[in-house]
């Protein structure tokens, strides 16, 4: 074969390369390659997952999740990191214990009350890395993280900044049953489709995401959880909030947090701040929320795990057969 | 090369940034080594599974535009003389064309990863040059350091081949 045509040969190749190119921009700006992208990542994970393995120092080695107590972290804006996720805890704690201390006072009866699907409830954060986000920065479009079916990871759990931890404060801080709390995590979004190995998650800014929050209000006398609400992805880099009545009251620079986790009462956790917020003439606020992550961070996140405490299931049950 | 085991390296090569996401530059060893391949083979087969695989590691890891398998090909298309043998190195009195061969290959790589950052930047305004002066420094550097150096040596690497007599391609890989 002469050289000039091999060389024409390679030039309908480039151009060919051209077009494909174009289509593939095309049919990734249309959502198209969602499945193509999970697909593409499990096929890569064995060699992925191979290099780590042979990795002396593991990404996800140096986080300990367990009910010990705080990560460790060495750097010194980790370290400013955790202060501020320390501060949000205690700033959802004091609200907690405010609510409790106003409940207490109200109730006429002495018994005290249970919450049994609260007690029954456990949650535990599984580390993940993040291997691709997409996305301009301050607007992230689209996160895939290294843990799938295989880590037993299912649709619609909520995905978290992995600078937080799960903390276990323990009977001897005063917490009572059922009060695990996962806190100080900001929540990036939600597991929306699992691979064996990789699973993308849905970021909260994102035009299908949904979650009931609370607004967190400081105010003179201290912390408050004010107005339940809806959130809402807007599709660019802000939420909104929905659902809030127009005789509630919203100001910027509330704090969002979640009412609860896929519809059982738990763990709070840190959705973002209130930037702005109108009463429309309509009788209904326009809030808008800026997400409390930020994806120049995002090199590890959390899977919350809610599971069923089987030990006080068994207690329960013998107390009741007894 | 033969064609398994060139999708087999550029297969590990993209494992390979994605097992240290965070801590390796994207693009830093699959670049040199795309463009490396273009050029060891330096045939139309070379150029379409490179490409393909830069499609791939950006349809896995979007940014905004695939500028480098949209435009790499033709950078190749323009710069490599098909052939089946070993490039000739004997002739004492080559043009100034031929000297700058063992060249091609870090320079393509450094329009690969200007490619690259180029195709991170937010497109859907007119970047500022400051925009840009900022990205060249902060995202050029780490890319460079890795790239060229992986760059330079599968140009030495070839050179060895073309040596030593391995790197002659059949006549139906062209």
């Amino acid at each position: 074969m002469r050289v000039e045509q091999i060389r024409h040969r390679m030039w309908y190749a480039a151009v060919a390369m051209f077009m494909l190119s174009l289509l593939i921009t095309a049919a990734d700006r249309t959502g198209m390659l969602s499945g193509v992208r999970s697909a593409l990542h499990d096929a890569l994970s064995p060699g992925r997952l191979a290099l780590m393995a042979i990795t002396p120092h593991s990404v996800d080695s140096g986080k300990t999740v367990s009910g010990a107590g705080p990560v460790r972290i060495d750097t010194s804006r980790e370290l400013n990191v955790q202060q501020l996720h320390k501060m949000r805890q205690l700033m959802i704690e004091n609200a907690r214990l405010r609510r409790d201390l106003k409940q207490s006072k109200d109730a006429t009866a002495i018994a005290e009350f249970i919450d049994p699907a609260e007690s029954l409830t456990d949650y535990a954060m599984i580390p993940a890395q993040v291997i691709s986000s997409s996305g301009l920065p301050g607007s992230l479009r689209e996160l895939i993280i290294s843990a799938g079916n295989s880590a037993g990871i299912t649709r619609s759990e909520l995905v978290v900044d992995g600078s937080g931890a799960v903390l276990d404060v323990g009977s001897d801080g005063g917490a009572a049953a059922g009060d695990r709390v996962l806190s100080g995590s900001s929540v990036i979004g939600r597991i929306e489709k699992t691979g064996r190995w990789v699973s993308m998650v849905q970021p909260v800014t994102s035009a299908d995401f949904r979650a009931q929050v609370q607004l967190l209000r400081a105010s003179e006398d201290g912390l408050h959880f004010g107005a339940v609400g809806m959130l809402e992805g807007t599709g660019s880099s802000e939420c909104r909030l929905t659902g809030v009545s127009y005789t509630e009251a919203v100001t910027v620079g509330d704090t969002v947090v979640s009412a609860d986790i896929n519809g059982v009462r738990g763990p709070r956790l840190f959705f973002g701040t209130v930037t702005s917020a109108e009463f429309l003439a309509g009788g209904q606020w326009d809030v808008r929320i800026q997400p409390g992550f930020t994806l120049s961070e995002l090199d590890r996140v959390g899977i919350v795990r809610m599971s069923l405490r089987t030990d006080v299931m068994t207690m329960t049950t013998g107390k009741l057969t007894e | 090369m033969n064609i398994v085991l060139t999708l087999a390296i550029l297969w590990v090569s993209i494992a390979v940034e994605l097992a240290w996401f965070g801590a390796m530059p994207q693009g830093a060893i699959v670049l040199p080594i795309a463009c490396g391949i273009m050029f060891w083979m330096r045939s139309v087969t070379g150029i379409l599974v490179s490409a393909t695989a830069l499609l791939i590691d950006w349809v896995a890891r979007p940014g905004v535009l695939p500028l480098c398998p949209m435009l790499l090909p033709a950078i190749a298309a323009f710069l490599i003389s098909p052939s089946s043998k070993p490039d000739d190195y004997s002739s004492r009195r080559q043009s100034y064309r031929k000297m700058l061969t063992p060249l091609h290959l870090p320079l393509v790589t450094l329009m690969a990863v200007s490619l690259q950052m180029i195709g991170q930047l937010n497109l859907s305004s007119m970047p500022a040059l400051v925009d840009v002066q900022s990205a060249a420094s902060t995202s050029l550097p780490p890319l460079l350091i890795i790239s060229l150096p992986i760059s330079a040596g599968i140009a030495m690497l070839m050179r060895l081949a073309d040596e030593l007599g391995l790197r002659c391609a059949s006549q139906h890989s062209i």
